[in-house]
């Protein structure tokens, strides 16, 4: 008889692509340094995509608070900015563990390909 | 008078290296450059390009102009992402404009397109965000999410 599949104990949304992408630039910067414009080179150069639009990189961080996988705070406005503030991104704990399922799913995937690879 | 002088005051007062500007009078006019130091109260070492080449030349503040990233592009970006959020977004807009502009290699043009380039594909992401948003579609989501949880 089959067993029942155990929930997990904090169930995460499974991340999209994009996601992670962000939520690994925000890993890779640091606390002090990631913030939207900074997220955005860094997922450029990370993901080695052409385009990536800053109002992507902003829609997805507010949709990853939402979940509670990062959280933001707004640091002093600059003239460079037109007055305007940073916003700051930093990882909670559920999107530490969300980034590492992300990780551990890839890997999976990756395994299972080399295996296909030999077999053939 | 008296306005023209606080104008002047209001202006002066917000210079800095790095910042792009425009030329409003003399033979200059109309070209755009960039702000290498400010000198005393009103003189400004500024970074033009002529005959494709950067050229430094001496001005008074009250010559110049801050050149305004573009009105309508900030309109758009304000139209789907109100609050601090899109104040947040326009401040990168304006970072990166700038940071461009700065570049002796890229200059004002490149920047104005890059700005533009930037608003024009983020129109899709935060116009759906937009719609989730007003429409409730969002909240519908995460409400099933819950449930389903």
């Amino acid at each position: 008889m089959p067993t029942k599949q155990e929930k997990p104990q904090h169930p995460i949304d499974n991340l999209g692509q994009f996601e992670a992408w962000v939520l690994t630039a925000t890993v890779t910067l640091g606390p002090e340094r990631a913030y939207g414009m900074t997220i955005h080179e860094e997922v450029e150069r990370l993901s080695k995509r052409l385009v990536v639009s800053l109002g992507a990189i902003y829609t997805t961080l507010e949709r990853l608070e939402r979940k509670g996988l990062v959280k933001s705070w707004y640091a002093d406005a600059t003239t460079d900015r037109g007055g305007r503030p940073r916003r700051y991104f930093q990882l909670e704990a559920a999107g530490q563990r969300a980034l590492n399922e992300a990780l551990a799913q890839s890997a999976a995937m990756a395994s299972a390909l080399r295996t296909a690879e030999d077999i053939a | 008078m008296i306005s023209a002088i606080r104008f002047a005051l209001r202006r002066r007062s917000s210079w800095y290296p790095g910042q792009s500007i425009r030329i409003e009078v003399g033979p200059l006019k109309g070209m755009e450059g960039v702000v290498l130091s400010v000198n005393g109260h009103d003189r400004l070492q500024v970074s033009i390009t002529l005959l494709q080449r950067p050229v430094s030349v001496d001005l008074g503040s009250t010559c110049v102009h801050p050149s305004a990233t573009p009105v309508e592009a900030r309109f758009l970006i304000l139209l789907l992402m109100r609050g601090p959020a899109g104040d947040a977004l326009l401040g990168c807009l304006d970072e990166g404009f700038h940071k461009i502009a700065r570049d002796p290699e890229l200059g004002i043009g490149r920047a104005r397109f890059w700005y533009w380039f930037q608003v024009f594909v983020s129109l899709r992401p935060l116009t759906w965000a937009f719609v989730k948003r007003v429409t409730g579609l969002a909240a519908a989501y995460e409400a099933i999410r819950k449930v389903l949880k």
